[in-house]
């Protein structure tokens, strides 16, 4: 496998979810290519060390959410062609889910907008220097 | 289909309970951790299920019949304490299991004393509690059953074979045994539960689906700018286990609907309102610390 | 499960049967050492005693060595001498295996959660401590047939009329002794369940006061209720008169009555013990 997931079991976040978060981020990223074969539940439920139930509802969810197919007897395979996943959209989805997060975070260390603002500038001076469209 | 179905069960000795009114399924394939302080009859559940206690009142049945002799073919129990006898070898143990049941399988034993570096030549008296209880771990697993009930089956294993315990029980489980067992090790439970059963003195006050409690078990939190207030009818809403006012902070320990009471929560115009995630160990000790059993009343 | 109690028995059958053979090579050995270096016994009895209800050689020939003793042409070895030395043999391996149901109520049901019943298993256990005191009874046997040849004497052997009253009354006694074991001692918790040992000093002193009149009726009438379930009163005691062997018991009823009460007795107990041992909780 040319993905390795890691889930946290102590984390309050339901291990399902953090299992098709990683899977959704993998395919996002390219990571897990298009057509490529899963784990199986049972195996991958051994490599994590976690409840194969839970294994088999994320991919549940991710076939329900049109990520995966399974075809019975050959496995689990990342969806390609029609109706796969936008990897671009995907990327912005997840973007947008952790940018959001970290804005509802800082308002509630009581920052202010203006502050989380310039904050925010400063981060983007960091990371992405060289390809701002401005001058600051 | 249910493998174990409790239902009602009471079992008093003498005027102590030990437990009371439980009920309890575990689906076929479905893996239940039971947790609970030491006392809250975790062991007695057990002892009722297997016929070595007689229940006061209610029932207990797996696979739909009451526990008999064949059931324990395919039903392998390892009981907290040790229960081998400690004149004769590990390996009259593994003769003893070959000779009582069907389906004892020789090599898988002899894979897994290997594994937990058993020499089969060892009087059981002369082992570490931690070896007793992996031979008893290994006789239960080389009899490939079908429904496996464990009580502590950490105990006395160092992490290494706790691991390796963790890992038998999921192994057992992706091939679609059913598992119930009793732990102290919550990160264990963590992992190898789908479902969970908290007992407290003898009752059960918690129970479901280890991923839907991770999701609806939340901590909502308010930070106001004068003293905390609480919004009218939160003490009373049957989804509050409990609520904390301290200073400033406003903190709601809830059941379910998080995000409902978080937007009650900033209607009050607060500095700032957080959604906490619990860990399993987080609900455990909130679950235990209510005096409240799981009919639904706040403290 | 057979493997346990098989193993169990084995332990005790061979523990126990070494000592059995020690101390009747070590009689024999001191008897045969008396016989050929031993000087004129001035006291003309030589007694002999075996095992339980006992057994007493009279020897009006004073001034005799054992040597002498033993060389002359009338003496005898009737084999009940050897009956009633396995019985004893039997007797004690059965109150040691007495409480083979009892030891397995504290292992966290381990012998409960197999794909056995209990009535099944307690059957099983029951069968396996018969053959083991069984065979205990052949190795005293045995043992008694090897004593005699180192003494010397095994030519005097004979097969009397009662040896077999012995054998079988013998067992019939360690029958019912191992049942009342068992029936008392299989619904109790293991820390409770040693009784084996306190039973030999009950049964004994209950024995000695079968028949004792210095407490008044109602005390001799009670003993007399009590001591019907003592196995010691049914025993068969042997008197030897020269050539003559007779047998009697404490409880003056005839053979086939005892052993009809003391089997009786012991199936039941067993019996009962296995219906019970159903309703104890691990």
């Amino acid at each position: 496998m040319s993905a390795v997931f890691t889930v946290d079991p102590r984390s309050g976040v339901p291990l399902y979810l953090q299992l098709i978060e990683q899977v959704k981020r993998a395919v996002a990223l390219g990571t897990l290519a298009a057509g490529e074969q899963l784990p199986t539940v049972k195996a991958l439920a051994v490599d994590l060390t976690v409840n194969p139930n839970t294994v088999a509802r994320a991919y549940r969810e991710l076939e329900r959410d049109r990520v995966i197919e399974t075809s019975p007897g050959r496995g689990s395979f990342v969806r390609s062609g029609d109706g796969a996943l936008d990897g671009r959209r995907a990327i912005e989805d997840i973007g947008a889910s952790v940018l959001g997060g970290a804005v509802r975070e800082a308002r509630s260390l009581g920052l202010e907008r203006e502050a989380v603002s310039k904050i925010f500038e400063r981060a983007l001076e960091r990371w992405y220097a060289g390809s701002s469209p401005e001058d600051t | 289909m249910n493998a174990i179905t409790i239902d009602r069960l009471t079992k008093h000795y003498g005027t102590q309970a030990a437990v009371e009114d439980l009920s309890l399924d575990v689906a076929e394939g479905s893996v239940c951790g039971l947790l609970g302080p030491n006392g809250a009859g975790k062991t007695t559940t057990f002892k009722c299920l297997l016929g070595l206690a007689h229940a006061t009142s209610g029932s207990v049945t797996v696979d739909g019949a009451p526990v008999t002799p064949a059931t324990f073919e395919t039903l392998a129990f390892v009981p907290e304490k040790s229960a081998l006898y400690e004149w004769m070898t590990v390996g009259d143990h593994f003769r003893l299991a070959r000779l009582a049941y069907k389906n004892y399988d020789p090599a898988r034993a002899a894979e897994l004393a290997a594994l937990f570096k058993l020499d089969s030549r060892k009087k059981i008296g002369r082992l570490s509690k931690g070896q007793q209880t992996a031979v008893a771990i290994v006789l239960a697993f080389a009899i490939r059953p079908r429904i496996l009930i464990l009580d502590e089956p950490a105990s006395g294993l160092d992490p290494i074979y706790q691991r390796v315990v963790l890992d038998l029980v999921i192994d057992a489980a992706a091939g679609g045994a059913t598992v119930l067992f009793s732990s102290h090790q919550i990160g264990q439970v963590e992992r190898a539960a789908d479902r969970i059963a908290i007992l407290k003195n003898g009752r059960l006050v918690l129970d479901g689906d280890l991923d839907t409690l991770k999701g609806d078990e939340k901590i909502v939190e308010a930070v106001f700018d004068g003293p905390a207030v609480a919004p009218n009818g939160l003490a009373s809403d049957a989804r509050v286990r409990r609520i904390e006012q301290n200073g400033r902070i406003l903190r709601a320990y809830v059941r379910s609907g998080s995000a409902e009471f978080a937007s009650r929560l900033e209607e009050l115009g607060p500095k700032a309102v957080s959604v906490y995630d619990l860990s399993l160990e987080d609900i455990f000790l909130g679950a235990v610390a209510d005096a409240a059993p799981a009919s639904g009343e706040a403290t | 499960m057979i493997l346990v109690e098989y193993l169990r028995a084995r332990h005790a059958f061979i523990a126990f049967g070494a000592i059995l053979a020690l101390i009747v090579l070590g009689i024999a050995l001191s008897v045969s050492y008396a016989v050929h270096f031993g000087h004129a016994v001035t006291n003309g009895d030589v007694s002999i005693s075996v095992g339980n209800g006992g057994a007493e050689v009279h020897r009006p020939a004073p001034h005799q060595s054992p040597s002498e003793a033993f060389g002359e042409a009338d003496f005898k070895v009737p084999l009940s001498i050897l009956c009633a030395f396995a019985a004893f043999a039997a007797l004690v391996l059965a109150t040691i295996l007495g409480t083979s149901l009892n030891s397995e109520n504290d292992r966290g049901g381990f012998a409960f959660t197999k794909p056995v019943s209990r009535e099944q298993l307690a059957l099983t256990y029951f069968a396996v401590d018969a053959v083991a005191v069984v065979a205990v009874f052949v190795l005293s046997v045995l043992l008694g047939f090897v004593g005699l040849w180192i003494v010397g004497i095994l030519g005097k052997l004979y097969v009397d009329a009662s040896a077999l009253e012995i054998a079988v009354t013998g067992l019939a006694e360690a029958l019912m002794w191992y049942g009342l074991l068992q029936v008392v001692s299989a619904p109790l918790r293991p820390r409770l369940g040693n009784l084996r040992g306190i039973s030999w000093p009950i049964f004994l002193g209950l024995a000695a006061m079968y028949g004792f009149t210095g407490f008044g009726p109602i005390f001799h009438d009670f003993v007399a209720a009590v001591d019907f379930l003592n196995p010691l009163v049914y025993d068969t005691s042997l008197h030897i008169e020269g050539p003559a062997v007779t047998t009697s018991s404490i409880v003056g009823l005839s053979e086939p009555v005892r052993l009809a009460i003391t089997s009786g007795i012991g199936i039941l107990g067993c019996g009962l013990a296995a219906l019970n041992w159903r309703r104890v909780e691990a």
